[in-house]
């Protein structure tokens, strides 16, 4: 069977306050994707959604390296006041 | 980047995957007949209900009425009961309501008279129908579901899981179906799961699962004899959560026993005949 190339625009990696994600860690999360037949995801880190921008980027970041060919990521910050800035992306 | 026919790939993707669900024989615990308030497709009488199903991999089914769940309970029991004598071999989820006089076994007997006309399975909906599970009635209501073993549905949404897992606890013999328990109850796992693990009467219906992992959670915490194919269609769209139980990492026995064992075992302990009545 000739395979599409998948893409998942919209996924979520880590831990998070609001519940316990049964597969939270990026091997159970690239176990979906190669179950499902999808050769890239784009993700979110879950801490950068609450606020801890630096341990999520820095999660972000570690994950990407790991994974260069199959995930991509979103960052996220308040793009508002005088604390705004991308520390981590921009080493 | 490649020479796919694309749409030829997502034909065979989509055979493939129709095979694979039609192997398990689902038995589906939740569709809706009648006029839901809001859906792309409605399945009003039981031709529409025979055309959905055979244009499915899903056989066999529980039948509910939206006129039981939207507006009143006997109505909506009398549309149900003659929508199954159109559709043999169908069963139906009866609506019940607790009495509020106790002058005579009118619960008991509108069981029964259910049970006869081809209802397996009750619903209770408290918000709907204004009433709580502390309501004096609602114990009487759910002994006499009890001790016919009749399975009862009660969604999420119309309570909270303190009353249900409360409930639960004194009804032990009375198999609790915690409908639509799926996206938002997964994200309310520290609530729901205790209530879960300490009630072994408590059953997760499949509907509104469509989570990653979250099939497997259930089983790994509470065995997959608890876990029921169940799609809501046509409200909801039935493949939300066939797709995930035909994906899912889940043995082939425990995905057997989802997607029909567990609800064959359920309608089979169901006593139909009264020797009284």
């Amino acid at each position: 069977m000739n395979t599409p190339f998948i893409i998942d625009a919209h996924a979520h990696l880590g831990p998070t306050q609001a519940f316990e994600a049964h597969h939270r860690e990026l091997d159970a999360y690239m176990d979906i994707l190669d179950r499902l037949g999808i050769e890239l995801s784009f993700f979110s880190a879950m801490p950068t959604l609450e606020n801890d921008f630096e341990t999520g980027h820095r999660m972000t970041l570690e994950v990407l390296g790991k994974y260069p060919d199959r995930l991509r990521a979103t960052g996220c910050s308040i793009p508002i006041g005088r604390k705004f800035r991308w520390p981590i992306l921009k080493t | 980047m490649n020479n796919i026919d694309y749409t030829l790939a997502l034909r065979q993707m989509t055979d493939h995957l129709v095979a694979e669900a039609a192997a398990l024989e689902p038995y589906d615990a939740l569709v809706w007949a009648g006029y839901p308030a809001c859906a792309f497709q409605v399945w009003p009488d039981a031709a529409a209900v025979g055309r959905g199903l055979e244009a499915s991999p899903i056989r066999r089914a529980l039948i509910s009425h939206t006129v039981g769940g939207m507006h009143d309970a006997t109505a909506g029991n009398q549309a149900l009961a003659a929508l199954l004598e159109a559709l043999p071999g169908g069963y139906g989820v009866m609506t019940l309501v607790p009495e509020t006089a106790h002058d005579e076994p009118v619960v008991e007997r509108r069981i029964a008279v259910a049970l006869r006309r081809g209802m397996r399975a009750a619903r209770i909906l408290p918000k709907s129908h204004r009433y709580t599970l502390k309501t004096p009635g609602v114990d009487r209501l759910l002994e006499a579901l009890e001790a016919r073993r009749v399975p009862l549905f009660i969604p999420i949404g119309q309570t909270d899981w303190n009353e249900i897992g409360t409930l639960a606890l004194a009804h032990a013999g009375l198999a609790i179906l915690v409908e639509s328990a799926g996206h938002h109850e997964y994200l309310n796992m520290r609530a729901a799961l205790p209530w879960l693990e300490k009630a072994a009467n408590l059953l997760v219906p499949t509907n509104r699962q469509f989570l990653a992992g979250g099939l497997e959670l259930l089983v790994e915490r509470l065995g997959p004899e608890r876990v029921l194919f169940a799609s809501g269609q046509p409200i909801e769209d039935p493949w939300s959560t066939l797709a995930l139980l035909v994906k899912s990492r889940l043995p082939e026995a425990a995905r057997r026993l989802i997607a029909h064992g567990n609800l064959e075992r359920l309608l089979e302990a169901v006593v139909v005949e009264d020797s009284e009545e």
